[in-house]
């Protein structure tokens, strides 16, 4: 039961990287590129890690799997977040018809 | 066989850290093949069963946070 729904979610959590990896390579814009990144560290690594957090249920692989997924769980917007506020800064211009954040200061 | 897709991920990732035309889609690219990498270590310590590889995952993942915030507020201001 058990092995049956790790197995599932690392192939799932390995479909979801190469997708994400495929939209890292192919979108034609930064901010559509962070969305991709976003889909690797969270359907990706943090479903990984649920499913070894299972497997080995309850010992201290799991404790240090968690530390990892509360770790990269606060981190991973907010290093987002700046990206695109210091891409925008620099002068990476999106490629869309509107841009809200023109007339910001 | 789930190494194997993940470095697939990481060898598509490198492309992108490769060919970027901006310093941001670099530093999102190399947050993409950290996240992979900590994944393989994670894999690695489970299957060895020796956990103090798990530290070193998380050592990476405070310096993934810590170099993205580093390489946006030199890109921003041109000091750190």
């Amino acid at each position: 039961m058990f092995n049956l729904l790790v197995d599932a979610a690392l192939w799932i959590s390995g479909i979801f990287a190469l997708i994400g990896a495929v939209g890292l390579l192919r979108f034609p814009d930064f901010y559509t590129r962070t969305h991709a990144a976003t889909v690797v560290s969270m359907g990706g690594m943090t479903l990984a890690l649920l499913a070894l957090i299972v497997k080995t249920f309850w010992n201290i692989y799991s404790v240090k799997i968690l530390l990892i997924i509360i770790i990269n769980l606060l981190t991973s917007p907010t290093s987002a977040h700046i990206m695109a506020r210091s891409a925008y800064d620099v002068g990476v211009k999106p490629k869309v018809i509107k841009d809200e954040l023109k007339n910001r200061r | 066989m789930i190494e194997y897709m993940f470095a697939l991920a990481g060898v598509l990732a490198l492309g992108r850290i490769f060919l970027g035309p901006s310093f941001a889609d670099r530093v999102i690219a190399l947050g993409a093949f950290m996240n992979m990498i900590i994944v393989f270590i994670a894999l690695y310590a489970v299957q060895t069963k020796i956990s103090f590889y798990l530290d070193i995952a998380i050592v990476m993942v405070l310096l993934s946070f810590v170099g993205n915030l580093v390489i946006a507020k030199y890109a921003v201001r041109g000091n750190v």
